[in-house]
């Protein structure tokens, strides 16, 4: 594995190696991390220009520039931040976590990465041609009548798509047969079971979405009919291929998320996860179920009010093993000696935001009250309650959690709180008034609106400064901290799970003897914690 | 995991507080569905019917919110870790009845709004017997109202009240999506397939009709108004030829 071959490198040796097509999990896990991090903020800044856009009800930017802004804010949010960050986690962890040296395929693995980073920039090109301004839904036929960016979006989100299948493939391969000697599957950390529910629908569900990218493609450029009704094309041929990938992609965003949260509460809880096994099988379960909803997203299309009602019943059924796991989190809470440090900060937000999230989402489960608020900014503060509420907050409680390890340096405590609180009140500002304008009458996607709905615009604009200025500590935090931070051990937070047990950062090769798991990853409190320190 | 022996600390406060709390979290979902309404005017028969729904939801959405964040909110308060303590927590694994009970009151409760949402779906959709058919034609970035029956086009909606309507919608480009917030109805407007829509409006009035699916530059103002006028103010518009 140490050997370089040609322009392949493995390992970090100095900071090049970063910028190169390297090999080592790890170095393709920070890659990962830093270049979805800095899509975040461009995404980031494209979503202030909407919220200054929408200070004043009538139209400031040209409506195409608008329309072309929200477009590449949700696209790039979703494709390039919130799916491709948590295999970046992934990446760096799963190898760790399972005692291994590496992935199982380390070329496939930087292959995927750089595949990433192509269709990023295949997506953002799009600018020199006329930008896609069909919304990250891309609707036919609106999207047949794009400008050339359409073609480019289609053509990147293929590539992403590619990327985000092969590194599933590598995820389940890895977990599967690079387990350590002890690892029974009763013994993995949580985030592994997130990953292998993940990866089985990244699997399943991708090529449905590349299949709809290139038909359109063919649509656009080869002059062939799929979703045009002149040509005798359907356009809800789009929608059905379109969401049977799109919906399981937010459980694609959100089972990671989890699995994140449920590494970390345990540690700062002093306490074994409570329902380990409940909180695995839910996230298996919500696999399966993400494939049984899609058509919730078409219920004002005029379809038969049976197949409403047989959607509307598998949309509620999720919530199900959704409260499982919120229920399982604060019962490992229950009874632990919590310290409220900023990764445990971030995690309770994460529960208290999510949980707002999944009610709204009940709500537009049921056919008769989506049919009311469907495409309105009640959708929009929905999907940002369970994205930004749970996904984000679990991502930035990641950041500091394996910051020490992934840097071998502590971050600044001080900072991380200031980032949280700044982050909740923010979110809430810009995320909360949302419910109340869709549930009023303002749509969604749209440059003008009407003047009644100005005030409350201002406010969730005014949240999302908020938003924006929270973002700065942590950027300071991570930079400052990276450069010149305290030494960090290799074990932080007296952890059990095995990434906490090789040095900070760990070696090439991730353990300097191969680990052998004779306990479970969170097995915490008392009786078991005097065992280990008699044992010392 | 299997039940651990679990030590009486972990219960001692489940008493008089905890049975408070429950009735502090049902009075508040009762109260919230029962009082607070985040609805626009309602205007329709349907109106009623989503209202009454949408409150049930939020009164029951609500009463979980409290109960899960106060739970939450007083785990932090009481386990906090205090200065100076080293300790670790209880090593509590699971409980199977805690997963039987959060797993089946939840799905009985989901189970439930789906019958309740369920029975409104097919109420709503019933189709009305001697409706005035209208045909809603969208293009982008007009709405076009065609009364067949009366040969009268308007670029505005004009109903009478209490009396069913019947639109049928068509697209003659993209995917348009008629919404009548005040009607809580949205329907798509297709290219080239025909879709419906069934309302009766209860309140005399000039209500917003947007579009709500992205239509291209023109979406955010491809607004109009529908008019829901008496019986007699109606037939005279007819009788005008509309406009």
């Amino acid at each position: 594995m140490s050997a370089r071959r040609g322009f392949i490198r493995h390992g970090a040796h100095s900071w090049v190696d970063y910028f190169t097509f390297n090999t080592d999990h790890k170095v393709i896990g920070v890659q990962y991390l830093a270049s979805t991090f800095v899509f975040f903020i461009f995404a980031g800044v494209l979503a202030l220009i909407i919220r200054y856009e929408l200070l004043d009800p009538t139209p400031t930017l040209n409506p195409n520039a608008y329309n072309a802004t929200f477009t590449l804010h949700g696209s790039v949010m979703i494709f390039l931040f919130v799916i491709p960050v948590m295999a970046g986690f992934a990446n760096y962890l799963i190898p760790l976590m399972i005692g291994a040296d590496d992935m199982a395929f380390p070329r496939l693995n930087a292959l995927s990465f750089w595949l990433l980073i192509l269709g990023g920039l295949t997506i953002v090109s799009g600018n020199f041609l006329g930008q896609a301004d069909t919304g990250w839904t891309a609707y036919a036929p609106l999207s047949l009548q794009a400008p050339d960016g359409q073609t480019l979006w289609a053509i990147g989100a293929i590539i992403i798509g590619t990327s985000s299948t092969i590194g599933a493939i590598n995820f389940l391969v890895t977990i599967g047969t690079m387990r350590a000697p002890g690892l029974t599957p009763g013994r993995l950390p949580l985030f592994c079971w997130g990953m292998i529910a993940t990866s089985i629908m990244v699997i399943l569900a991708t090529p449905v979405l590349t299949t709809a990218l290139a038909l359109l493609v063919l649509e656009r450029m080869a002059g062939m009919t799929f979703f045009a009704v002149t040509g005798g094309g359907d356009p809800l041929s789009w929608q059905n291929l379109f969401w049977f990938y799109s919906h399981p992609a937010v459980y694609i965003m959100i089972l990671p998320a989890m699995g994140l949260i449920s590494e970390i509460l345990p540690v700062f809880s002093r306490k074994p996860i409570f329902g380990y096994r409940a909180i695995a099988a839910s996230s298996m379960a919500i696999a399966l179920l993400g494939f049984l909803v899609w058509a919730h997203h078409m219920f004002t299309t005029g379809m038969d009010p049976a197949v409403q009602a047989a959607f509307m019943v598998t949309s509620m059924i999720i919530a199900v093993p959704t409260g499982v796991k919120i229920f399982n989190w604060i019962g490992t809470m229950w009874g632990g000696v919590l310290d409220l440090r900023t990764p445990m900060l971030f995690a309770i937000g994460f529960i208290a935001m999510f949980v707002i999230g999944g009610l709204s989402g009940i709500t537009l489960a049921s056919v008769p009250v989506d049919t009311h608020v469907h495409d309105s900014y009640y959708i929009v503060g929905h999907l940002h309650y369970v994205l930004f509420g749970g996904s984000v907050l679990a991502v930035f409680g990641a950041f500091y959690f394996w910051f020490p390890k992934i840097t071998g340096k502590m971050y600044d405590e001080r900072l991380g709180k200031l980032h949280f609180w700044l982050t909740i009140v923010g979110f809430n500002l810009t995320f909360f008034p949302m419910h109340w304008l869709g549930l009023q009458g303002m749509p969604r996607r749209v440059v003008a609106y009407a003047p009644e709905f100005q005030a409350t615009n201002q406010l969730i604009s005014l949240g999302a400064l908020f938003l924006a200025i929270g973002v700065l500590p942590f950027i300071y935090n991570l930079v400052v901290s990276w450069a010149r931070g305290p030494q960090a051990s290799s074990n932080p937070w007296s952890a059990l799970t095995l990434e906490w047990q090789t040095s900070s950062p760990p070696p090439i090769g991730n353990f300097d003897e191969p680990p052998v798991v004779t306990h479970g990853p969170y097995d915490y409190g008392e009786p078991l914690m005097r065992r280990e320190a008699a044992a010392d | 995991m299997s039940d651990t022996n679990q030590p009486q600390g972990i219960h001692r406060s489940a008493g008089p507080g905890a049975a408070l709390f429950t009735l502090f979290v049902l009075a508040a979902g009762i109260l919230v569905g029962r009082y607070v309404n985040l609805m626009p005017t309602s205007a329709s028969i349907e109106a009623a019917v989503i209202d009454r729904l949408f409150s049930i939801m939020l009164g029951i959405a609500f009463a979980i919110f409290i109960l899960v964040e106060g739970v939450l909110l007083y785990t932090i308060l009481r386990f906090r870790r205090r200065k100076g303590h080293e300790g670790e927590g209880v090593p509590i694994h699971g409980s199977n009845r805690l997963e039987l009970a959060w797993t089946f009151i939840p799905a009985l409760i989901v189970f439930w709004l789906s019958a309740v949402s369920g029975r409104a779906i097919f109420s709503l959709d019933a189709p009305p017997e001697d409706a005035l058919r209208v045909r809603v034609v969208a293009r982008q970035f007009t709405w076009q109202f065609e009364y067949p029956e009366y040969g009268v086009s308007s670029h505005e909606l004009n109903v009478p009240i209490d009396v069913p309507v019947e639109l049928e919608l068509i697209s003659m480009d993209v995917i348009h999506s008629f919404w009548v917030p005040a009607f809580r109805l949205k329907r798509d407007a297709l290219p080239m397939r025909e879709t419906r829509m069934n309302f009766t409006a209860t309140i005399v009035g000039e209500y917003p009709v947007v579009c709500a699916e992205l239509c291209g530059a023109g979406h955010a103002v491809m607004r109009t108004r529908v008019f829901v006028q008496e019986r007699e103010v109606f037939a005279a518009w007819l009788a005008e030829g509309g406009g």
